[in-house]
């Protein structure tokens, strides 16, 4: 029998097995891999090396790992900003905004309320007033969502665009409370106080375990934890609280949420101010520890856009979604360093953006293999098939 | 022999040996069989059955991994879908495939290659018109998919088909969403389909109806063919047996319960909803031991009256209690507290959250907790998968997975559940068209829990669209018409005409409010 | 580009883009490498290792290419004495600090950062690395290792000025400009008398865009300046978009930075530009001799750090003639723009008759003089 054609067709999984997503999850990363390597080499870099240089620059050394961490932590609380409102397909792309005036209200508590405070104090203040902020900025949201049905896609972008105006009139269109005035040139923040700032991670000695460290503090401060210990609490808020459930089961059906009696509106309302609480937490955690002042500069580089890939990359999986925030941080920072890499392996800016659509892409590609499978089957030719059949039939019918 | 006296002699349609699995299973083992033109041919069996598997390879839906199927002495093998249409096989799916914001025409037009860039709607609008006239299938091609009821939706997708050059249609369960009077109908454009030498495939688990359109019934049970008759030679004993494997006793299961006092009591309830009077001043109380039944055609307020009673709507006029506790627009919890449980008629997506697993839908009920445990459930959810028979890998099992018959247990389960295991109950269960799309095995598994629970003296209130239900399970009846209560008898003395006629409108009590 | 075309066929759509503006960079990225950096291997291992940190791409048009012609000029004079690192595209937040950490520890004995939001993070770490001598364009503090450079543009916008009041019809002039910081201000205060010293009357329209660099905000807020009847435009952006505008409406255009007369050639007048590459030099220069240069550098046209563009083919020669004298006055010192009598806007008088500004007040100038139509915010 000959073979006429190949049948390819896309069967969906009658079961999904567990082991699946993480295969899958990986598969994809290697396929990303794999197509930015093509593009690599056809622009004329060599692809293993380049690669090696970028893990060697951004994990594999320890100045680059930390510097990864400190670019990861505020898209880890961005991205568990997005992570908690998927959870109820509610779809916050208002973390921007949030973070925005997460800064804003940081930086007004590390100026206006801590100083006095003891440092523990003054930092838990400073980072409650940036969650304070960012639930703030997306309550209006989540009551228009809540009670008219509006869109919150709709008007939580809306919100980014006031935040940003916002923030930038605070600095640079007024002289307001956060404004430094002392500062002539370009228009800066007032500093927070010093109790206020978010310790960063020193290596403990000039060497340790024989490796000799330059002079110098880490990028990894405080924030950090505070990222890791949000991941921790929303996984125990949505997988074993009574509140989570409600949740999950309004994202998976609202009818059955309101035959249960689960109140739809105040999910809606607590999950959004959740999620603008940790975006603002975002923020406070650049003014308190990277910036120390209201630097809308600072603030508005898409964090909160940014998040929204990581928890789609996550699958809204909380602790996913510190692993893939690692490794988005981790893509940025390469990139930049590979621009002081030797002249062969130097790669334009633009890769580590090619880098991150081709693993979304191919990991939003994955999904589709986790819950369908390819079916690849020899089909006979049509010929072999009339023989053949013919013979079974017994009959011949002319047309 | 001519070829015309051939095609007549020869089915149209030849299967031999046609297997197909998916993982886990072999959902049709070596399958024979012969569709012949002018001929309603059924192929009947429980679900699972594979009655679904072999309709959607005839669709070109799925290739079968072994076997052939020759249509008109051609072996055929299908790629697509579209491939089976051009070659005059036309499936009607149980789920409607139709854009709702388009009207009939647009939709018959819709996906068809044939159509030219610019669509003539007057020529379209004009061949949908002689089509529904010749096959007795009244639609206005003008009207927009989301004003028709379900049975109107049903014969734009069978005009659909016929437009497109059916001659061998596929009819996959069509009665599971038709009132009794819109199956009625279905089944004049059936005959008239058989009149005009088209063959058709009839899927179904119904017994009764199976009877009545079929001439050939082949019947499948776990993927293999168990027999082929002929309706004239065979009765629904015979055929029951065929399909279950075993006898089945399905007559009625009204065994008198000792009738306690009123657990649930509606008092002159009223719902405006959008403006509209969905209920209209509605009283009935239901009592321990005994199962009221609500009949009436689809749309008149059921699914309303269920929810206002389950707490899901607030009454905007009257009173309801449970147990003598007032209940009316206290919200689910509240209802459910008093010791009322509900059974909505939706039940994956209202009774269940569809991605959920068995285990995480028995805390969709329970009362609130800060936290959950997952431990207590999971073992609480194996003791009901093994107690009613539950089809699943395991309390993990997402429900949407499942079949429709053991989702609704599981729903059923995690309902009786609150009402205790005592002798005794005075738990009131509300059940909405609880064996709709089910087969035979589970109607039967389901029908006596909920005997059960009348023997143990709870009240049920049963509100089904399912004429034959409602009579074989109510100790009263009830009729809802334009959300007002028209008729009422007592369940064994049932008068079908009556109770038709009323179902219709044509009876309005003068005492409509208050039966 | 033949290479980006297989990549094209190649690779996903999505990447097509991306490919396409990679190699496009990339061709940028080489070019700039032929002529300076060259691999550690054919360097003397004592090469001084320079690394440039710009806030925008090269080949923007405007300021990070005039930063990047600088660094040629260096290279070309210094040659194999110096190796060169160039990062661009690095926002000047409190994360640049890692960037700075990074190109200090790599071994980087100079480090130039272009933009004025480069300096807190630099600050912040200078002390850690006191061999590391940093470099701050348009900064306003310094510290032991940590020197700041900039220049009296304002010399030059005078003189843009005198050329656009020429050529101006209407005497209607409008001014695109970023952010009202003393930067700016000094710049549309000094073009604004230059061009009333041809035209009294002519009046300067500003409107503000805060950014930098946004070509589409630039040409948006350039045009609602066209439309309210201006015939000429200037610019404080580091765009081109702004002569784009001009070039579409048939207005004359002053632009900034560099020589961009090719952008709208009908349009183009003539712009003030800077040349780093003297600065750059003797920075390096001075490093190599064990020096960290941590002054307040602020360079002049007769510095060379400050120029004027060349004429476009609409300036006429008395024009050309004009600015010339100006410019042989500025240059010899004996003229300075901000020579009083000056009122700001409000008709209040900063500068008596004969009275030159000092420059420590002109770095802090927060108001419009007279001939200005625009909003400062206030304290």
């Amino acid at each position: 029998m000959r073979v006429a054609s190949i049948d390819v067709r896309l069967e969906r999984r009658l079961a999904v097995w567990r082991g699946t997503a993480l295969l899958v999850t990986s598969g994809s990363l290697l396929l990303a891999l794999v197509v930015g390597g093509i593009f690599l080499k056809l622009t004329g870099h060599p692809p293993l090396d380049v690669y090696r240089e970028l893990a060697k620059t951004a994990y594999f050394n320890w100045y680059g790992f930390t510097d990864t961490l400190g670019a990861s932590t505020p898209l880890v609380l961005t991205g568990l900003a997005a992570a908690v409102g998927f959870k109820m397909n509610l779809y916050n792309i208002g973390a921007e905004g949030q973070l925005f005036l997460g800064g804003i209200a940081s930086a007004w508590a590390g100026i206006a309320i801590v100083p006095g405070m003891p440092g523990p104090l003054a930092v838990l203040t400073v980072m409650f007033a940036g969650a304070l902020g960012g639930a703030a900025w997306a309550f209006i949201p989540a009551l228009t969502r809540a009670y008219f049905n509006t869109s919150e896609i709709v008007t939580t972008l809306m919100f980014n665009f006031i935040g940003l105006y916002l923030m930038q009139y605070l600095i640079q269109g007024s002289y307001s409370y956060w404004r430094d005035p002392k500062i002539v040139g370009f228009p800066q923040g007032k500093e927070i106080v010093d109790a206020a700032r978010l310790p960063h991670w020193n290596f403990p000695a000039d060497s340790m375990f024989g490796i000799a460290f330059p002079p110098g503090r880490t990028q990894v401060h405080l924030g950090l934890a505070f990222g890791v210990i949000a991941a921790l609490g929303l996984w125990v808020l949505i997988e074993r609280t009574r509140f989570g459930y409600g949740v999950r089961v309004t994202g998976d059906s609202p009818a059955a949420a309101r035959y249960a009696g689960i109140s739809i509106r105040g999910s809606i309302i607590v999950v959004m101010l959740i999620s603008g609480a940790l975006a603002g937490l975002a923020g406070a955690g650049i003014v308190a520890g990277q910036g120390y002042k209201l630097d809308p500069g600072g603030l508005a580089v898409a964090l909160g856009y940014t998040g929204i890939v990581v928890a789609a990359l996550a699958r809204s999986n909380p602790f996913a979604v510190v692993v893939v925030a690692v490794l988005l941080g981790g893509l940025r920072t390469g990139a930049d360093n590979m621009q002081s890499a030797p002249d062969n392996l130097k790669i334009p800016v633009a890769i580590a953006g090619m880098l991150e659509g081709a693993v979304l892409i191919c990991a939003l590609g994955g999904e589709l293999f986790r819950t369908h499978r390819i079916s690849v089957r020899r089909v006979p030719s049509n010929s072999d098939r009339e023989e053949h059949l013919s013979g079974a039939v017994g009959v011949g019918v002319s047309p | 022999m001519s070829p015309g006296d051939l095609a007549s002699a020869l089915p149209m349609l030849r299967i031999r040996g046609v297997t197909k699995s998916f993982p886990g299973v072999v959902a049709n083992d070596s399958v024979d069989l012969d569709i012949r033109r002018g001929e309603v041919h059924t192929l009947l069996g429980e679900n699972g059955a594979g009655k679904s598997t072999l309709a959607a390879m005839l669709a070109g839906l799925y290739r079968p991994d072994s076997g052939t199927m020759v249509l008109d002495g051609k072996p055929v093998n299908f790629a697509n879908p579209r491939e089976a249409q051009s070659r005059g096989i036309g499936m009607v799916h149980q789920h409607f495939r139709l854009v709702e914001r388009f009207t009939v025409a647009e939709n018959i037009a819709l996906g068809d290659t044939s159509q030219p860039w610019k669509l003539d709607t007057r020529a379209l609008e004009s061949d949908v018109q002689r089509i529904g006239e010749e096959f007795g299938l009244p639609v206005r091609p003008d009207a927009r998919i989301s004003d028709l009821s379900v049975g109107e939706r049903q014969r734009v997708e069978i005009v659909k088909t016929l437009y497109r050059g059916a001659e061998v249609l596929l009819l996959d369960e069509p009665t599971a969403v038709l009132t009794p009077q819109e199956v009625d109908a279905l089944f004049v454009t059936v005959r008239a389909m058989r009149e005009s030498g088209k063959a058709v495939v009839f899927i179904s688990h119904k017994l009764v109806e199976v009877m009545a359109i079929s001439d050939v019934v082949t019947v499948l049970r776990a993927g293999k063919v168990t027999g082929t008759v002929q309706t004239r030679d065979t009765n629904q004993a015979e055929l029951a047996r065929l399909m279950v494997g075993r006898e089945v006793e399905l007559s009625s299961l009204r065994a008198m319960g000792v009738r306690g006092s009123a657990l649930l009591s509606v008092s002159c309830v009223g719902l405006v909803a959008s403006k509209r009077h969905v209920l209209r001043d509605i009283s009935f109380d239901v009592h321990g031991g005994e199962i009221v039944g609500i009949a009436g055609v689809s749309g008149n307020g059921q699914r309303e009256l269920a929810e206002t009673i389950a707490g899901i709507r607030a009454p905007s006029t009257g009173s309801i209690s449970v147990a003598s506790q007032s209940v009316g627009g206290k919200g689910p919890r509240k209802t459910r507290a008093a010791g009322l449980s509900f059974v909505p008629e939706d039940r994956l997506g209202t009774g269940l959250a569809p991605s959920m697993s068995i285990a995480e839908n028995l805390l969709l009920t329970r009362p609130r907790s800060l936290f959950i445990s997952k431990r207590k459930v999971q073992a609480e959810a194996a003791q009901i998968i093994a107690d009613y028979d539950v089809k699943a890998p395991g309390p993990d099992a997402v429900t949407s997975l499942l079949s429709g018959g053991n989702s609704q247990k599981v729903l059923l389960a995690r309902e009786l559940a609150a009402s205790g295991d005592g002798a005794t109950s005075n738990h009131v269960l509300v059940v909405a068209s609880p064996t709709r799309g089910l087969d035979i095995g589970a109607t039967e598994s389901i029908r006596k829990r909920l005997d059960d629970l009348r023997q143990r003296g709870g009240a049920v209130l049963l509100i089904s669209e399912d004429l034959e239900e409602v009579l074989a399970l109510s100790d009263r009846v009830l009729v809802i018409y334009d959300g007002a209560m028209v008729y009422e008898c007592d369940g064994a003395s049932a008068d079908r005409t009556t109770i038709g006629l009323a179902m219709a409108g044509a009876i309005a009590t003068e005492n409509s409010g208050h039966v | 580009m033949k290479r980006t075309a297989k990549i094209g066929a190649a690779a996903l759509a999505l990447t097509l883009g991306l490919a396409a503006c990679g190699s496009d960079k990339e061709k940028v990225d080489a070019g700039g490498g032929d002529k300076t950096t060259t691999t550690a291997g054919e360097k003397p291992a004592g090469a001084l290792k320079v690394a440039f940190v710009y806030i925008g791409p090269v080949g923007d048009g405007g300021w990070t290419d005039r930063h990047d012609k600088g660094r040629e000029e260096m290279v070309a004079k210094l040659g194999d004495k110096v190796e060169v690192t160039v990062l661009e595209n690095i926002l000047d937040n409190a994360a640049s600090e890692a960037t700075f950490q990074k190109l200090a520890r790599d071994g980087n004995k100079l480090i130039f950062a272009t933009s004025f939001g480069y300096g807190d993070p630099m600050l912040k770490i200078a002390g850690d690395f006191p061999d590391t001598c940093f470099q701050w364009a348009t900064g306003f503090k310094t510290a032991d290792n940590l020197g700041t450079y900039f220049g009296a543009a304002e010399e030059a916008r005078y003189l843009s000025g005198i050329a656009a009041a020429h050529a101006s019809k209407n005497g209607k002039i409008g001014y695109v400009a970023a952010f009202p910081i003393p930067e700016v201000l000094r710049g549309i205060n000094a073009f604004t008398l230059g061009a009333r010293s041809v035209n009294p009357a002519a009046t300067v329209q500003v409107v503000w865009t805060s950014t930098w660099f946004d070509p589409k905000v630039e040409k948006e807020a350039a045009e609602s300046l066209l439309a309210e009847g201006v015939d000429l435009l200037a610019q404080h952006q580091d765009s081109t978009a702004v002569g784009e505008a001009a070039k579409e409406k048939g207005a004359k255009w002053v632009g900034y930075n560099d020589d961009q007369s090719k952008v709208a050639p009908e349009a183009w007048l003539t712009a003030p530009i800077w040349n780093w590459g003297g600065y750059y030099t003797k920075a390096a220069e001075s490093v190599l001799g064990g020096k960290c240069d941590n002054s307040q550098y602020y360079g002049t046209m007769a510095d060379g750090l400050v120029g004027l563009a060349d004429f476009g083919s609409s300036v006429d020669q008395a024009t050309k003639d004009h600015i010339e004298a100006v410019k042989k006055t500025i240059l010899d010192g004996s003229f300075k723009p901000f020579t009083g009598p000056i009122n700001d806007q409000s008709g209040k008088e900063i500068l008596k008759k004969d009275e030159v500004a000092e420059l420590g007040a002109l770095l802090g100038t927060d108001y419009f003089v007279e001939g200005v139509i625009g909003e400062i915010p206030k304290q």
